[in-house]
């Protein structure tokens, strides 16, 4: 019987020793869930996680073709998601975007910067970098080219009362990356406002307008672990006028 | 079983500008995939696709189970691409790793797990090491036989009936009358064993 504590998560103890299990999917969802749990918090068992993929994937490797017939149900399958085609943008919007995984020496906003046109710019002393928003058809491939850059992490931004109305990507050259934003448009005479929290004081990081996209902030060397929007006047203000209408954590 | 070779979905409307699909790393295409070109998806289904489907055969031991489990790996790739983080491994790697854990999800139902006991009761009890079963690439193939030739046979035995039977360790246990402890114990140190060899052979990275 695996020992957890009161929120539920494994001792490190026994987690460590159900790794090889949990990889090879030899435990049962109630653990996988706990070890799951355990693992956001242990860089160690993480560790030994991801050092083991490589090898379980060589045990995996059986090789062979597939049966005829597979790829033509997929095809139909994605073809017929109404979901999907839904939010599908134009065929000829596609964008390249490989650049940006060859060149990993090139920060996101650097990247969009060439692919898109984003201009990165200063706003005012406070702000450091803001991206300008780009065209809705753009917003899912640079949210998976942020994604996809070596090191970067999603983070949910939640509403105060819980509900997840938006992510974040904070990336290791300290870019973040608003990746989606789902809550409602401002007037004009208003503003989505970022901030990032440094040693519990807020510090701006640029203004997102009145209907948010996908935009780019750079924390300027900081170490930020926490974020917050609020709605301002649209010119912005140095400090926050009232609380948070969402707020993501970087653990 | 049909074992049929699938033909490459043909190429379609590519324009001059755009590189060969054939030519892109796996990272590139699921970017590709990411702005809903589908051909990527067909390439990756080209180069992944036999291996991701030989894998779910071989766990849920069923055909129309493991053509199920290949479609909706494959149809998840394409939903949801960001899931996919080429700094943690391989395409090939995630998307094995996603087809053994959903095979074993499947076979772990009561209706799966009723149609693969009418279908192999017999074989698990009887079955011998697995080692000459083929694997895919030969490379892989020589560098696993030989990391699994290391292993005592006690861990060898758990680590085959809990990856390729879909076993929980409980039920290796059971199997094997031998402690549960006993058996997370021999999985964990069977695999980093491996690991161990694969590294010090330059198979694998460190």
């Amino acid at each position: 019987m695996e020992q957890s504590d009161l929120s539920g998560k494994m001792d490190h103890q026994e987690a460590e020793l159900l790794l090889g299990a949990y990889i090879i999917d030899a435990v049962e969802a109630n653990e996988r869930t706990a070890i799951e749990a355990h693992l956001s918090d242990c860089t160690k068992c993480r560790s030994e996680v991801d050092t083991l993929c490589t090898t379980i994937g060589m045990l995996a490797n059986e090789g062979g073709p597939a049966p005829a017939g597979i790829w033509d149900r997929i095809e139909h399958e994605i073809n017929e998601s109404e979901d999907v085609v839904a939010f599908r943008p134009p065929q000829h919007s596609r964008l390249r975007i490989p650049t940006i995984i060859a060149s990993t020496a090139l920060g996101v906003a650097a990247a969009l910067t060439l692919i898109f046109g984003v201009q990165i710019h200063h706003l005012d002393s406070q702000v450091n970098r803001l991206g300008s928003q780009v065209t809705t058809s753009a917003t899912r491939a640079i949210a998976t080219a942020a994604l996809l850059q070596p090191g970067a992490k999603r983070f949910s931004l939640d509403s105060p009362h819980g509900k997840s109305v938006g992510s974040l990507v904070a990336l290791q050259s300290g870019e973040v990356v608003l990746t989606s934003f789902l809550m409602h448009p401002l007037k004009a005479t208003s503003t989505y406002q970022v901030w990032a929290i440094v040693d519990e004081h807020p510090i701006s990081l640029g203004l997102l307008g009145n209907h948010p996209t996908v935009s780019v902030f750079h924390t300027g060397g900081r170490h930020a672990f926490e974020f917050a929007i609020t709605v301002e006047p649209a010119h912005g203000v140095a400090q926050p006028t009232g609380a948070p209408v969402a707020t993501a954590a970087i653990i | 079983m049909s074992q049929e070779s699938i033909q490459p979905p043909a190429p379609r409307r590519r324009k001059s500008t755009e590189p060969q699909l054939h030519e892109m790393s796996d990272a590139s295409l699921v970017v590709a995939v990411a702005r809903y070109n589908q051909d990527a998806l067909a390439e990756i289904f080209r180069r992944h696709g036999g291996a991701v489907h030989a894998l779910a055969k071989r766990v849920t031991r069923d055909q129309a189970l493991a053509e199920e489990v290949t479609q909706e790996l494959f149809v998840r790739l394409w939903n949801e691409p960001e899931r996919y983080d080429p700094a943690r491994g391989t395409l090939r790697t995630f998307l094995l790793m996603q087809t053994h854990r959903r095979s074993v999800d499947v076979i772990r139902s009561e209706e799966a797990r009723r149609r693969r006991e009418q279908n192999e009761s017999a074989s698990i009890a009887a079955t011998s090491y697995d080692i000459d079963h083929e694997f895919g690439d030969l490379a892989d193939r020589e560098a696993i036989r030989e990391a699994f030739k290391i292993l005592p046979q006690d861990e060898r035995r758990a680590i085959e009936l809990a990856f390729y039977h879909g076993l929980t360790y409980r039920e290796v246990a059971q199997r094997l009358e031998q402690p549960e402890g006993t058996v997370k114990t021999r999985i964990r140190t069977g695999l980093r064993r491996m690991n161990e060899a694969l590294v010090s052979w330059k198979v694998v990275e460190t």
